[in-house]
């Protein structure tokens, strides 16, 4: 009976079952990296790729590699798999908060407007740019700069606006929330406009873009992307003030918690992690909703064990998403949007029907 | 040390809801806050936490409590709000440590998993610690919120009406508990309830209130006379144990 260590002798079973999900977890997603760089157009053996990647990250271990298969892993493949792994933590994880501040299992950064305020800024430096510099398609592959930028300074515009709203209307999170869908289709009203009016390359650019490519990440681009880490460190740090939410809004205001300032701060950190990383690889929105309420059906609702599960799930789902969407019909590569939801979304109804009970009301 | 509420006004909009409140509460004092719907009793207990806007002064201990911040607040004042849907359930462990939110920033300290397990024991909502808030009845629920305002360790408890949708075991129950805590930790103690045969039977003093205005402050005897007529109703009062209470 260890009641003294931990709080109860109930808890610490719950302590035992949040160890062994990290560690399913992280096991999973360690055998996912193998899998996922051993296969692509030169496949090698998992053995190889793990012998690889030991060499890279402890060079004072002088491990031997074939250097053919050491630059095909470490600079080809390793970016967009680590890529996976960071964006997919960094998505899910700002959807757990997301749901927590605005009390809503609906809410996502995606469901406020965020991505759609991204994909305008995109959409602007696709098709404008194309028409006003050079009337053509290949000038926005060398300068994705524009379309980065773009994409990265209206998403975050549009969760400082929000986080505005937020501040003075203060306790109302579904007005948030419905500012939020508002917000997004006012910028997909524009982005409609810019598609109906721009050229087939462009448009189809567009579309590209709006439905996620993990394809042009390198290592510098994933310094910029993994900043977005930050968001997930100050989130496990605020754990528990986000575990007040989940009793309601004037039980946390009576915690001595303000409401309206954590809110309003969550947002823009919200706002900066989705920004860094859609602005790099597109629209990927299904892994915000879907990621968190899988790790509440495992897990629970406690937002300090949440946070860090629910980032483990989203990057084994963007993972396994990628290699899939790259692998199944190659050559041909699938949007790793559409296959994130193709996977994510029966997986997430079997554990709704097969959960034993509801982690939301 | 005493809560003094000096010349209280609030209102919604153009609408007034609290005029001119003045009161004076002791500590370990159990002090019933009735009067009919619309009254303004939540307004009131709102008004002391802080969270609606107010006219007037509300005095602890010679502070002001607009001036403090929220987290110093929450180590002065503990709310329990009237039953509020919970869209992410937690556990009853997970709540009750909630209490001690103003004691630290980010991980609970060793005293205060020690603090919640003894409040847990004492509870007798050990064996529930790991159950989520909404797998328990409506009794143990509300135990529970009473022991996460045990665990806050406050000198002044609000609870708006902390017996509303309980069967009358739990009834009696949980305003048998808010007594013991009021006398035990000498806490000051501010209930708004409906039901006011409870408020006789538990309460020191008794605050009707009406369209936002004290009608009668005192005892249970002296407030009870005021019922029919601020309820519009004609009850038979009568004497149970030294305690009055009204028969309808």
């Amino acid at each position: 009976m260890n009641i003294k260590e931990y709080g109860t002798i109930q808890a610490d079973g719950e302590i035992v079952k949040y160890k062994i999900t990290i560690f399913s977890f992280l096991i999973l997603l360690i055998f996912l990296i193998g899998i996922s760089i051993s296969i692509g157009s030169v496949k090698m053996d998992i053995i190889d790729v793990y012998k690889i990647i030991i060499a890279k990250s402890f060079p004072f271990l002088n491990i031997n590699n074939n250097e053919v298969l050491e630059y095909i892993v470490w600079n080809l493949r390793m970016p967009r798999v680590l890529g996976a792994i960071i964006i997919g933590a960094i998505l899910a994880s700002s959807g757990v908060v997301c749901q927590s501040i605005l009390r809503n299992p609906l809410a996502s950064p995606f469901t406020i407007g965020l991505s759609s305020a991204a994909a305008f800024g995109a959409s602007i430096a696709i098709i404008l740019g194309a028409g006003i510099a050079y009337g053509s398609y290949t000038f926005l592959i060398t300068n994705e700069i524009f379309i980065i930028t773009n994409a990265f300074i209206l998403c975050l515009i549009c969760s400082i606006v929000i986080s505005i709203i937020a501040r003075i209307k203060g306790t109302n999170p579904t007005v948030i929330v419905l500012t939020g869908i508002a917000i997004g289709y006012f910028f997909s009203a524009f982005t409609s406009i810019l598609q109906y009016t721009s050229q087939a390359e462009a448009l189809k650019a567009v579309i590209v873009w709006l439905l996620g490519d993990l394809g042009l990440l390198n290592w510098e681009k994933l310094i910029w992307i993994s900043s977005g880490l930050i968001g997930i460190i100050i989130f496990i740090h605020m754990g528990w003030r986000l575990n007040a939410f989940n009793m309601g809004e004037e039980i946390a205001s009576s915690l001595g918690i303000n409401i309206k300032k954590i809110r309003a701060i969550c947002i823009i950190v919200i706002g900066f992690m989705i920004a860094v990383t859609i602005s790099f690889v597109g629209v990927i929105g299904f892994i915000c909703l879907v990621s968190p309420h899988i790790a509440r059906i495992i897990i629970g609702n406690d937002n300090r064990k949440l946070i860090i599960t629910s980032s483990l799930i989203g990057s084994n789902l963007l993972l396994l998403s990628d290699t899939i969407a790259r692998t199944i019909f190659s050559p041909l590569i699938l949007p790793v949007g559409a296959i994130t939801s193709l996977i994510g979304g029966p997986f997430f109804v079997y554990l709704l029907i097969k959960s034993r009970r509801m982690y939301w009301s | 040390m005493s809560l003094e509420i000096i010349n209280l006004y609030s209102n919604y909009g153009l609408k007034t809801i609290l005029k001119n409140i003045n009161l004076k509460i002791n500590k370990g004092e159990l002090l019933a806050i009735i009067g009919p719907n619309g009254a303004g009793k939540t307004t009131f207990l709102k008004c002391i936490l802080g969270v609606k806007s107010y006219k007037g002064r509300i005095i602890y201990d010679g502070m002001d409590l607009s001036k403090i911040s929220e987290r110093e607040k929450a180590k002065i004042i503990s709310y329990l709000p009237q039953f509020t849907p919970i869209i992410f359930p937690i556990t009853i462990f997970e709540n009750v440590i909630l209490g001690r939110l103003p004691y630290f920033w980010t991980i609970p300290k060793k005293e205060d998993i020690e603090f919640v397990n003894k409040i847990l024991e004492d509870l007798n909502l050990i064996e529930y610690s790991n159950r989520y808030i909404d797998e328990v009845s409506g009794g143990e629920r509300q135990r529970a919120n009473i022991a996460r305002i045990i665990a806050q360790n406050s000198k002044i408890m609000l609870f708006d009406e902390p017996t509303a949708n309980l069967d009358l075991k739990y009834q009696l129950e949980i305003m048998e508990l808010i007594r013991k805590i009021t006398k035990e930790r000498n806490t000051i103690t501010i209930i708004a309830i409906h039901e006011v045969n409870l408020a006789f039977k538990y309460a020191d003093r008794i605050v009707l209130l009406n369209n936002g205005e004290i009608i009668c402050n005192g005892s249970p005897n002296e407030v009870i006379s005021m019922i029919n007529k601020i309820y519009e109703v004609n009850g038979e009062i009568i004497d149970f144990n030294g305690r009055p209470r009204i028969i309808y």
